[in-house]
């Protein structure tokens, strides 16, 4: 069957395939949408209330699934797709906290709990772009999984259901990339323990 | 150090292993797994330091966090 004009289908598939233009396109399907669960996120500071990145999402696709944009199969494309707009959307964010920065700096919110030490709009969250990018030339799997994990909020559960494993295993595979960023942003920290 | 993705899966599954053993028995699976060769055994050691360091710093993050739920810090007048 040919595709409709902007399938998202299409498009997402390209992209999974590789093509870097295809990611472009899909961008303004999604961005506008996601800016405003950034903009929640950032602001969640002292609010339990706050929306969930994950809930958004699914109510985009949800939507776009009902406007036959995209096919029940797209489910973990698009998720990945939203998840890598989204650490491009903070680690905008956080480019902007370090540069207009004034007196106190950014408030400390954790991009996510289960990653304490990492907090939004930090020079840390930063590193960890950086580190992410390094990683993905040794494992791009590992990189979609701290994307989907940490910049989208899905819970584990949500992750493994994507990633087409089990909980277990992303609890095993964070543990290692959790370990492996930690040394990659605090260098020191870890060759003075190893050196006690 | 530039690292080859079939060098870093190795790295991944003896640090998967070693986590799993007693502490105690840790030392001796990595020298067994990692066969004399010294950089790959100091690169899962180096790990393995790293995600200790990162359970402390995590622990002691959320602790901080609690105590501020509790205590929430006075906030200075704009």
């Amino acid at each position: 069957m040919e595709p409709a004009d902007g399938d998202i289908t299409l498009l997402l598939v390209r992209w999974k395939d590789g093509d870097p233009s295809a990611f472009d396109k899909l961008m303004p399907l999604v961005y506008p949408h996601l800016r405003q669960v950034a903009a929640a996120y950032i602001r969640r500071e002292r609010n339990p209330d706050v929306l969930e990145a994950t809930a958004l999402v699914h109510e985009l696709y949800l939507r776009l699934l009902s406007q036959r944009k995209v096919a029940w199969d797209d489910r973990r494309h698009f998720y990945t797709f939203a998840a890598k707009v989204m650490r491009m959307i903070l680690i905008d964010y956080a480019r902007a906290s370090q540069t207009l920065i004034r007196g106190g700096g950014y408030e400390k919110i954790p991009l996510n709990d289960d990653l304490p030490w990492v907090d939004v709009g930090s020079p840390e969250l930063l590193d960890l772009n950086r580190a992410l990018d390094e990683l993905s030339s040794l494992d791009p799997d590992k990189v979609q999984l701290i994307e989907l994990r940490y910049f989208l909020g899905c819970t584990a559960e949500e992750t493994a259901s994507l990633m087409k494993v089990s909980k277990a295993t992303v609890d095993r595979e964070l543990k290692f990339i959790k370990s492996w960023l930690y040394r990659r942003i605090h260098p020191l920290a870890t060759a003075k323990a190893a050196g006690e | 150090m530039e690292q080859r993705p079939e060098r870093f899966l190795r790295i991944e599954a003896i640090f998967h292993e070693a986590l799993a053993a007693p502490e105690e028995m840790r030392a001796k699976l990595v020298e067994t797994r990692c066969q004399q060769d010294n950089a790959l055994a100091a690169e899962v050691y180096s790990l393995l330091e790293a995600c200790a360091a990162e359970e402390r710093l995590t622990a002691s993050r959320r602790w901080a966090a609690k105590v501020d739920q509790t205590h929430p810090p006075e906030r200075k007048p704009e």
